[in-house]
């Protein structure tokens, strides 16, 4: 299974999306290593809403023949990997050229609000995708509530996790974990078993 | 048997069903008639689940529908199913997973219907297809699990002869083998050589539905000096215009 949605999550683009959010605001590394988190959100919020279903044929196509448990988290796992593998090639690349050096706590901190945000932005993803197969198959209206609404909700997390990492650290991490088992939860919950039918 | 039973449903302030019944049984080709707009696609987007109604049941084996049940029914929509940038094998693979099977159930079923429906075993993806090739993909995909009912939604648009004969020979196959078929399509020709059942929706309901014999000794009666074909044909005209 891992093959084939590694196929469709190329092949809908939304792995070259990833590189090219990176890569376009990867100076911004140089400014702040958290300010790329909210600029690359920012390009991949149709990904990260839309993950599993990145168009009306995959919805339906759920709709009709089921969505196993495996589906959603290899697409998940899939795209934690990629954003994680980019932006660590990119903080190891600019921390060589950092004029006071990094400190390894830096570091860390940004990869638990970049990851932190991200589990989010994927359990909203895949919150969205089990309203979609539990309702109409074409969302045309909700979807200018949809986007807002993540970003503002993406944004929350985002300060939160940033606020807190520098100021309470420890909570920060509790904040990570909170959002680890919801991000957990939304990727395993049984699809198949949800009466989805109208 | 599939029975949907006073299936409503509005668009804004436009009914687009009005109480409208059908049974579907196993083994017979059901063609749902109507002119364009009459209804026909809502109909089916609701049977498979994709589009809420406003009332109305509907029923498999006598008991409501669900989620299970809905992957005994194989569909095929007026706009052809698949993903675009999969080859053939490797779409219907992604159907197979979808459903549950494992490779060694699934392989030896990809094979069968490539070859079924002379589609290529490359990896060549769907949308260099041509549109004939298209259709036979979305019909490879709906039989794939065998399923007990299949659902075509105007399947023969934009196909050609030779593809509509073939998958034409293929459904009265599938039927003789017990496999309930429920049908609409504009081309008449088609569907007269086809169905088992006719029922036609107009007006957002349901002004006839009998079975062939019933319909042909009808349109006989009424038009002896026509050609049996041909009968049938302006009973079923004079049926909308009325």
């Amino acid at each position: 299974m891992a093959s084939l949605v590694f196929k469709i999550l190329k092949k809908e683009g939304t792995l070259i999306l990833v590189l090219f959010s990176f890569l376009l605001f990867s100076p911004v590394y140089f400014l702040d290593i958290f300010l790329i988190i909210p600029m690359a959100f920012f390009l991949l919020h149709r990904e990260m809403l839309n993950l599993a279903a990145p168009s009306e044929q995959n919805v339906i196509l759920y709709k009709l023949y089921g969505l196993p448990d495996s589906v959603l988290l290899w697409s998940n796992t899939l795209m934690i990997l990629s954003v994680n593998a980019l932006n660590f090639t990119l903080l190891m690349f600019f921390g060589l050229f950092a004029l006071e050096g990094m400190k390894s706590s830096d570091y860390l901190n940004q990869l638990l609000v970049l990851n932190g945000v991200l589990l989010f932005a994927l359990s909203f993803g895949n919150t969205m995708l089990y309203y979609r197969l539990k309702g109409s198959a074409f969302l045309i209206l909700q979807k200018i509530l949809i986007v807002p609404l993540f970003f503002f909700s993406v944004l929350l997390i985002f300060t939160i996790l940033f606020l807190l990492s520098q100021a309470v650290p420890t909570l920060a991490a509790a904040v990570f974990v909170m959002l680890l088992l919801i991000w957990l939860t939304s990727a395993l919950y049984k699809y198949d078993r949800a009466e989805k039918y109208l | 048997m599939i029975g949907l039973k006073n299936i409503s449903k509005r668009f804004g302030t436009q009914t687009v069903l009005n109480n409208v019944s059908l049974d579907i049984r196993k083994g017979e080709i059901h063609a749902l008639l109507g002119t364009n707009g009459a209804g026909k696609s809502t109909l089916i987007k609701i049977l498979a689940g994709l589009l809420p109604k406003e009332n109305g049941g509907i029923y498999y084996d006598q008991a409501p529908m669900k989620t299970e049940r809905i992957r005994k029914i194989g569909f095929v929509f007026d706009e052809s199913l698949y993903l675009p940038y999969l080859s053939a094998g490797e779409y219907l693979e992604f159907v197979c997973r979808l459903i549950g099977m494992g490779p060694k159930t699934y392989q030896p079923k990809i094979d069968e219907s490539l070859s079924l429906f002379s589609l290529p075993a490359d990896r060549k993806p769907i949308n260099t297809y041509s549109n004939g090739m298209k259709s036979k993909v979305s019909f490879a995909a709906a039989m794939i699990h065998s399923p007990e009912f299949l659902v075509l939604d105007e399947p023969f648009n934009g196909i050609d002869f030779i593809t509509t004969r073939e998958v034409v020979k293929i459904l009265k196959q599938r039927a003789k083998e017990g496999t309930g078929i429920f049908v609409t399509s504009h081309q008449f020709d088609i569907i007269l050589e086809l169905a088992t059942h006719f029922s036609i929706l107009h007006g957002a309901r349901i002004i006839l539905s009998m079975p062939r014999e019933q319909l042909q000794e009808e349109a006989e009666k009424l038009f002896a000096d026509l050609s049996a074909g041909e009968a049938v044909k302006t009973y079923v005209e004079n049926s909308i215009l009325a």
